[in-house]
């Protein structure tokens, strides 16, 4: 080998095993999850109740990101606060995947929304959509699948309500048996005729638009067990073969101010009803609630719905959360022509609402719904991907109690709204767009002038 | 009469305490170069579009069009255009020109060392970048008057960023130039290097699956700055582009003395 050759395997050599240690070094570096959070707020920075959440994991939690590759899906910015949570605990495993290609998760984990973060934790699991992955949902998330306790829905039944094991594919409520299953809830049928008290298993009570009126006794103690603190999810529908329904049904929510009108509320504006069809409102705009966080600006129908009447009772807190328009109205009496008559109610209706009131040291709470047509089987996933999972999921969740989980401080956003007056845009638009690269221009003829005059 | 020796100055002094360092050597480099851009009209047109690019895309469409005080929309212009077309641009010549003059030889037989020359190479290139960087500041300095609530911590771990990413690209350019001497060549070399560097790691993450997904997405240059752009100084980060300058240079170094031995 001349001495060519041999200073050109030497360099060989040498470049493989420096590249080696650089590779080497950097895997090693990789491990470590030191990092500086230069920002005021501290947006990369975990609040102790978040620190907490994650130190207080036993065995693994399996964090998926199923994004489509796009530059507005969120990803980095979820995938950076995973990273926070891996670096408090081991046991946070994270992986990504595109959402379009893993048929697998996609279909285990029931995803209807690409950008959905998946946690699985000792096979419970949670989907936090996109727009809903900041560190208080995760944080929130996390509590709910380290909780041991499992909510139960106890759901009337013995007057014709609708019930969990229909499963027609439009007004079934196997939709909504699912919903429960997915997101840890168990559910029990309760016969509130033959009761002397709702059991006190029951986180919750669903009583969704029985067929006749409950008796005096099912009215007694369901009104006693919210006066005691209880939890309700209430609705009905409009017409009902026996007027005593909607009385019974409001006799319920009488003591908050609120009843059932029992009319059928007609939406004239088209582009607030199902299409060619003004029986089904479509809500976009939500009143504030732990239930409508996630989906403001999203669609949600209310297919044939009656309307809430009635002022909340001193001491109760209320939330609108879906109303009709101004330009809607309620027919009172079945009728075969839906056109408007002298005789009709002018809306805007209620149709969805939440009442709190303290109860000793609990609270009541009662989700009021003017239609059970809200969650039956046609408005969920897959038959529709509207807001209807998130209205229906969100009230079976805020009457668990599950909305107070947590509450961290909001962190601010990357980019500050300003309000820059023309006088202040024309100056920026010649001081940025003329000036800066003007005097770039002027340095560089100056430079070439001087180049060719010496 | 014998003239007395003059005694040496405190500058003499300092500079032959350096020598043994090389620093001497890389700065009279980096100097050469970064004054070679202002001579000519390459530097110049780099910074006259690149200013242009900022103002116009960066600037003017972000914060007047979308009425936000962000930065993000300048950072966006040089991570996308600076830094994988603009750099290539400046790096081209740094080796490649003084290859195709011959120049490359005389400074290779004189007491130069190789690392003295990638490294002043590097430099030079590298104080244009950051003359180019600094103009931005102009952008913070107008939101700051407009939004006094501007979050200085984030933009400033972004810069940071910046000038990591910079000076990794800058490195990667330097080894291209000192790869050819044709000046185009090195340019899309560099180009197509930094390419591959940026964006291939975050787009194919996204085609392979699991979990050799998480491998492509760990070397691609756009994610390890992602921490960064949120305000975050990651160790793990600084010390991805901190090796990837390195290795650049490195291999720049071996390129050099194996034209030596040649």
């Amino acid at each position: 080998m001349n001495r060519r050759a041999r200073s050109l395997t030497l360099n060989a050599i040498v470049i493989a095993v420096v590249l080696g240690l650089l590779v080497a070094a950097n895997i090693l570096v990789s491990k470590t999850p030191q990092a500086w959070d230069l920002t005021r707020a501290g947006n990369n920075t975990l609040a102790p109740q978040s620190v907490l959440a994650a130190k207080g994991l036993t065995s693994d939690l399996q964090v998926i990101g199923l994004f489509r590759p796009s530059t507005n899906s969120g990803q980095n910015e979820t995938e950076a606060l995973v990273a926070l949570y891996a670096a408090q605990s081991s046991h946070v495993r994270y992986r990504s995947a595109n959402a379009d290609q893993d048929a697998v998760d996609v279909k285990h984990y029931g995803i209807t929304q690409v950008n959905t973060l998946v946690l699985d934790y000792r096979g419970k699991t949670e989907l936090l959509l996109q727009g809903a992955q900041s560190e208080e949902d995760f944080t929130s998330a996390l509590l709910k699948l380290e909780s041991d306790r499992v909510p139960v829905v106890c759901w009337a039944v013995g007057e014709g309500e609708r019930s969990l094991t229909d499963a027609n594919q439009k007004t079934g409520y196997t939709g909504v048996a699912d919903l429960l299953a997915k997101n840890n809830f168990a559910h029990k049928e309760v016969l509130l005729s033959q009761l002397t008290a709702v059991p006190t298993d029951c986180d919750e009570l669903a009583i969704i638009e029985p067929k006749s009126a409950l008796p005096d006794q099912a009215v007694k103690i369901v009104t006693n067990y919210l006066a005691g603190g209880g939890r309700l999810l209430i609705a009905t529908e409009p017409w009902p073969r026996d007027p005593k329904t909607s009385t019974t049904l409001s006799e319920i929510i009488h003591p908050y101010g609120l009843g059932f009108s029992g009319a059928l509320v007609i939406e004239t504006d088209p582009s607030r009803a199902a299409v060619q069809d003004p029986t089904n409102p479509v809500v976009i705009d939500y009143g504030q609630s732990p239930i409508t966080k996630d989906i403001q600006g999203v669609h949600s129908f209310f297919p044939q719905t009656t309307a809430i009447t009635g002022t909340p009772a001193a001491g109760v807190k209320a939330v609108r959360i879906a109303a009709t328009t101004a330009g809607s109205y309620a027919i009172a009496t079945q009728r075969s022509s839906l056109a408007r008559q002298s005789q009709d109610t002018s809306g805007p209706f209620t149709i969805m609402e939440t009442l709190e009131q303290a109860a000793g040291s609990g609270k009541t709470r009662v989700v009021v719904a003017g239609t059970a047509a809200f969650a039956q089987t046609g408005t969920l996933p897959p038959n529709n991907n509207d807001a209807n999972l998130e209205l229906a999921l969100g009230s079976f969740q805020w009457l668990a109690g599950q909305d107070s989980l947590i509450a961290l401080p909001p962190k601010p956003d990357r980019a500050l709204p300003i309000a820059l007056t023309q006088q202040d845009q024309s100056v920026l638009i010649f001081i940025t767009a003329f000036l800066m690269p003007g005097l770039t221009i002027f340095g560089g003829i100056m430079v070439w002038w001087r180049r060719r005059i010496f | 009469m014998e003239a007395e020796p003059s005694q040496p100055s405190t500058a003499d002094s300092l500079h032959a305490a350096l020598r043994p360092t090389g620093l001497p050597n890389i700065l009279a480099i980096a100097r050469r170069d970064l004054t070679a851009l202002f001579v000519s009209p390459i530097g110049w047109v780099v910074a006259g579009v690149f200013i242009f690019l900022v103002s116009g895309f960066g600037f003017i469409a972000t914060v007047l069009a979308g009425q936000a005080a962000t930065m993000d929309g300048v950072f966006g212009v040089i991570t996308n255009f600076l830094m994988v077309i603009l750099i290539p641009l400046v790096t081209m010549r740094v080796l490649a020109e003084e290859r195709s003059q011959g120049t490359l030889e005389l400074l290779l037989t004189s007491p130069v060392r190789e690392w003295e020359l990638a490294a002043g190479k590097w430099l030079g290139a590298f104080a244009f970048y950051l003359l180019l960087l600094a103009t931005t500041l102009v952008y913070a300095v107008i939101l700051r008057v407009y939004a006094s609530k501007l979050d200085a911590g984030l933009i400033a771990a972004t810069y940071l960023g910046l000038v990591l990413v910079g000076g990794a690209a800058i490195a990667i350019g330097v080894l291209a130039s000192s790869l050819t001497r044709n000046q185009i060549i090195a340019f899309f070399i560099a180009m197509a290097a930094l390419l591959v560097i940026w964006y291939a790691g975050y787009l194919i993450g996204f085609f392979v699956a699991p979990p050799a997904n998480q491998f492509f997405q760990y070397v691609g240059g756009y994610n390890r700055f992602q921490s960064f752009s949120l305000g975050q100084a990651a160790v793990r980060d600084i010390f991805y582009f901190v090796a990837l300058t390195f290795g650049a240079l490195f291999l720049t170094v071996r390129v050099l003395a194996s034209r030596r031995i040649g």
